[in-house]
């Protein structure tokens, strides 16, 4: 115990279910903290490893007292050759939860922890090779460990904690690098691709332009040169400046030019068109009046023609006169047939008389039945046929006439509708031409003035539209001039996004070498750490199996072997001296007590044989006596007998009653002290029952 | 190369790709990778259509052993197992490649040493690039570009096996 620091007392306030400051003195002795779990023995444990290292298993924010409104402090005593030291930590409140460590010299002065203890500065909490701390019986309370214990102590006691903290690290670096050159040269992959691919097809337009480029054979034009086309063009259609166009890109002078073509071609076109029908109106319309002409004079011919034949067959009688005389005859021939039926009956009368005088049925004389029967034969013969013809000739005649004449009242209906055609015609016919019409009225003369206007102005068209079409190629071709200068500027800024990500690929190279580098320097670390691991592990491993052995006692499993192979890991595994090519996994051969205590192996093995102590020679075991029985927790205490003459030893166990037993017999008795928590206050803290040896 | 010399050798390759299934597309890229050898100067010892590595050739003293990977249309994940890496990495006194043909837009491919692939899995092109034996890449695209403008039709028309035993003969397309 003359080396380094020795734990002196430590005083602890607002720590976990200590509230007031609570001194506890260990003046460099052996400390044990009996009792059952969960009375304050582990928190003791825990204050001084928090004052030491600044981190408990817990997170900072759970070791401090919430119902203690003071700090969360920690006061350690230290002696040194004689000289008591001070470290005191108290617990940042802030955001981040840190804590500060204060160490001053037996004069008073503060002092850098870093300058006067090095290797406990260097060590992250829960490391160091001598300062050990095994999880209790809630291990999912704690925060996990990264490193298997064996594999700290052993690095640790090998001094090569650091280049395997070195590797460890690199390999994290490694994977992170890995993880970002797949992503970034993904896509950047992509993103190559989808630009070669985009100027593969602009090239594949522009050369398909220039195949056939619209600017015939002369010179590659320039934007400018083409919007100068575009401007002359816009002023060639328009007949005007195109000062107000001034600052536009070529694309929207060409949508002008396209508009102002468009619009021209418009105009041009609905006037000649306009007049075009116009003329076309006029000729038809005249056109039509000459057929209404032609067909009234032929009507009228018609006309005439009908009256003379109608005064042919009326021969100067007045239809009304025939009438009147048909009539007349039909009345005649009325009374005719009446006298001839009285006749015919009279004589089919007389036929029946069987007396040849007989009464005249008219007069009632006596006549001759014979003389009289002949008399009304004559009278039948002559009268009746005379009536009938003249009532047929009449009729034959009026019939006829009336024919004529409606036939006659038709065609000057239709002269009459003729009439009413050529006003209406006449009516479209414009003045001058109405003039002419009167003074002349040759009709043909006028359409085939009106039909020589329409032709002129249906050429005129024509000549607009040759003209608007060839303008419309020559406005076509600047827009294809319009298309290659695009097609240009696309393929200038995607080459520049070329160029841009070569420079990124060029960064990417670094980055990737760089990470190359950092590999090459992975497998020197991992080389050198090799090499001094081949060195030093059968060794190690000599020391391990004698302290496992001892401690287990195991009737077959009697060595410790550690293998290098899956660096920075180490890998533990089981033998037996009788045939050390078996190696097992110690979690699948090992009853629990022998695991219990293999894992306190390491602790006992090196602290027992360093020559080269820490600055704070200190061992601490939480609860080391889980799952042994008397038997191998007097092996323990033998053990830890050994490993006291070197080292100060901080345990914490439930074994009162053995410890308390075996305690005296195995330490001097001025060496140790015991603590007991047996009850707690919420102002008070744990009540310690402290007992001296 | 030339945009035109580049276009044919696109066009020769694309049409073998059209012609043949995707397997052997990767067969006939093997055979004309040792063609690339042989016409790089080197003797092409074995090609290997199982196993690993793909093809084994001397360069003057050096053992090379390269492992060919083609990208049929578009890039994809690669197929480098463990055991393929092996066997360009391990064995003493070789000097092991990996080897992707690149078919478009442009033939091109790119050997990337196998010591720089130690520790990582090759996954983008541009990666593979940066890893990459810049120099051998361009000598070995140059040949690869020749030799698809001056024997579209024979390497179109021939087998892998006829390919194969060319070039293990020593004799060129």
């Amino acid at each position: 115990m003359a080396y380094g620091f020795s734990v002196q007392s430590v005083e602890i306030e607002g720590f976990k279910g200590f509230s007031s400051p609570k001194r506890i003195e260990f003046k460099g002795r052996h400390v044990f903290l009996l009792g059952r779990n969960g009375n304050g023995k582990s928190s003791i444990v825990e204050a001084v490893r928090w004052g030491l290292f600044g981190s408990a298993f817990r997170p900072n924010e759970v070791i401090k007292n919430h119902h203690y409104s003071g700090d969360c402090r920690v006061t350690i005593e230290l002696m040194r050759d004689g000289e008591p030291w001070t470290l005191r930590r108290i617990l940042n409140l802030g955001a981040n939860r840190t804590s500060d460590p204060v160490l001053t010299d037996h004069l008073g002065n503060r002092r850098q922890i870093r300058e006067i203890m090095p290797q406990l500065d260097s060590v992250e909490a829960g490391e160091g090779a001598h300062i050990i701390f095994a999880p209790q019986s809630a291990p999912l309370q704690r925060q996990p460990e990264d490193l298997d214990p064996f594999e700290r102590t052993v690095f640790n006691y090998l001094g090569l904690t650091h280049p395997r903290a070195l590797l460890s690290n690199i390999d994290e670096f490694l994977e992170d690098q890995s993880a970002v050159e797949d992503e970034l040269g993904q896509h950047i992959t992509d993103a190559r691709t989808s630009i070669d691919s985009q100027i593969d097809q602009e090239q594949s337009r522009r050369n398909h332009i220039l195949n056939a480029p619209p600017w015939g054979d002369s010179l590659l034009p320039s934007i400018a040169g083409s919007e100068l086309k575009a401007r002359s063009f816009i002023e060639d259609i328009t007949g005007a400046a195109t000062d107000g166009f001034e600052g536009l890109s070529l694309e929207a002078l060409l949508d002008n030019a396209e508009e102002s073509l468009e619009e021209k071609r418009a105009q041009g076109r609905d006037s000649l068109e306009k007049d075009a029908t116009e003329f076309a109106e006029h000729r038809v319309n005249l056109e039509a009046l000459r057929d209404i002409r032609v067909e009234t004079a032929n009507q009228k011919e018609f006309i005439e023609s009908a009256k003379h034949d109608l005064e042919s067959t009326l021969n100067g009688v007045k239809i009304g006169e025939l009438r009147d005389q048909l009539e007349s005859a039909k009345h005649k021939a009325a009374t005719g047939s009446i006298k001839a039926r009285i006749a015919r009956d009279t004589i089919a009368l007389l036929g029946r008389e069987e007396s040849d005088s007989v009464p005249c049925p008219i007069c009632d004389t006596k006549c001759d039945r014979h003389e009289l029967s002949a008399a009304l034969v004559d009278t039948l013969d002559l009268v009746a046929p005379e009536e009938n013809y003249e009532v047929a000739d009449l009729e034959s005649q009026i019939q006829r006439s009336e024919g004529l004449m409606f036939n006659l009242n038709e065609q000057e209906s239709k002269l009459s509708s003729l009439k009413q055609d050529e006003d209406r015609a006449m009516s479209f016919v414009s003045d001058e031409d109405k003039a002419d019409l009167t003074a002349s009225p040759i009709v043909d003369q006028l359409i085939d003035k009106y039909s020589k206007k329409e032709e002129a102005v249906n050429a005129q068209i024509e000549n607009q539209d040759e003209w608007f079409k060839s303008k419309r190629n020559q406005l076509d071709r600047l827009k294809e001039e319009s298309r290659f200068h695009q097609i240009q500027k696309r393929l200038n800024d995607l080459q520049a996004d070329r160029k841009e990500l070569e420079r990124v690929i060029e960064a990417f190279k670094s980055l990737v070498w760089f990470g190359q580098s950092v590999r090459e320097i992975r497998e020197a670390v991992k080389s050198r750490l090799s090499d001094q691991l081949a060195r030093d592990i059968p060794r190690v491993s000599e020391i391990l199996s004698d302290a496992f052995s001892a401690l287990t006692q195991h009737p077959w499993y009697d060595r410790l072997i550690i293998s290098k192979a899956t660096l920075p890991k180490l890998e533990l595994r089981v033998a037996s001296s009788q045939d050390a090519s078996q190696r097992e996994d110690p979690t699948g051969v090992l009853s629990g007590q022998a695991e219990s205590a293999l894992t306190l192996v390491p602790y006992f093995a090196f602290s027992q044989t360093d020559d080269t102590p820490t600055e704070v020679y200190l061992v601490m075991l939480d609860d080391p006596t889980r799952a042994l029985d008397t038997e191998h927790i007097k092996i323990l205490v033998e053990r830890l007998r050994e490993l006291g003459r070197n080292v100060q030893l901080i345990v914490a166990s439930q074994e009162t009653e053995r410890f308390q037993q075996m305690i005296p017999e195995a330490f001097d008795g001025d060496s140790y002290v015991i603590i007991e928590p047996n009850g707690w206050s919420r102002d008070g803290g744990p009540n310690l029952k402290i007992q001296h040896g | 190369m030339d945009d035109r010399g580049t276009r044919h050798a696109s066009d020769c390759i694309e049409n073998l790709r059209l012609k043949v299934s995707s397997s052997e597309f990767g067969y006939r890229v093997q055979a004309l990778a040792a063609h690339v050898l042989l016409r790089l100067g080197c003797q092409v010892l074995e090609i290997n259509p199982v196993g690993h590595p793909d093809i084994v050739a001397t360069r003057g003293g050096e053992e090379l052993h390269i492992e060919v990977e083609t990208e049929v249309s578009a890039p994809r994940s690669r197929q480098l197992t463990d055991d393929d890496f092996a066997s360009l990495v391990e064995v003493p006194g070789v000097i092991g490649y990996f080897a992707l043909a690149i078919s478009n837009p442009a033939p091109r491919w790119i050997l990337v040493p196998a010591e720089h692939l130690l520790g990582r899995n090759p996954s983008s092109n541009v990666l593979l690039e940066v890893l990459s034996d810049q120099d051998f890449s361009d000598a070995w695209t140059y040949e690869y570009t020749n030799m698809l403008n001056a024997e579209c039709r024979r390497i179109t028309r021939s087998s892998f096996s006829a390919l194969c035993t060319r070039a293990l003969e020593g004799r060129g397309l």
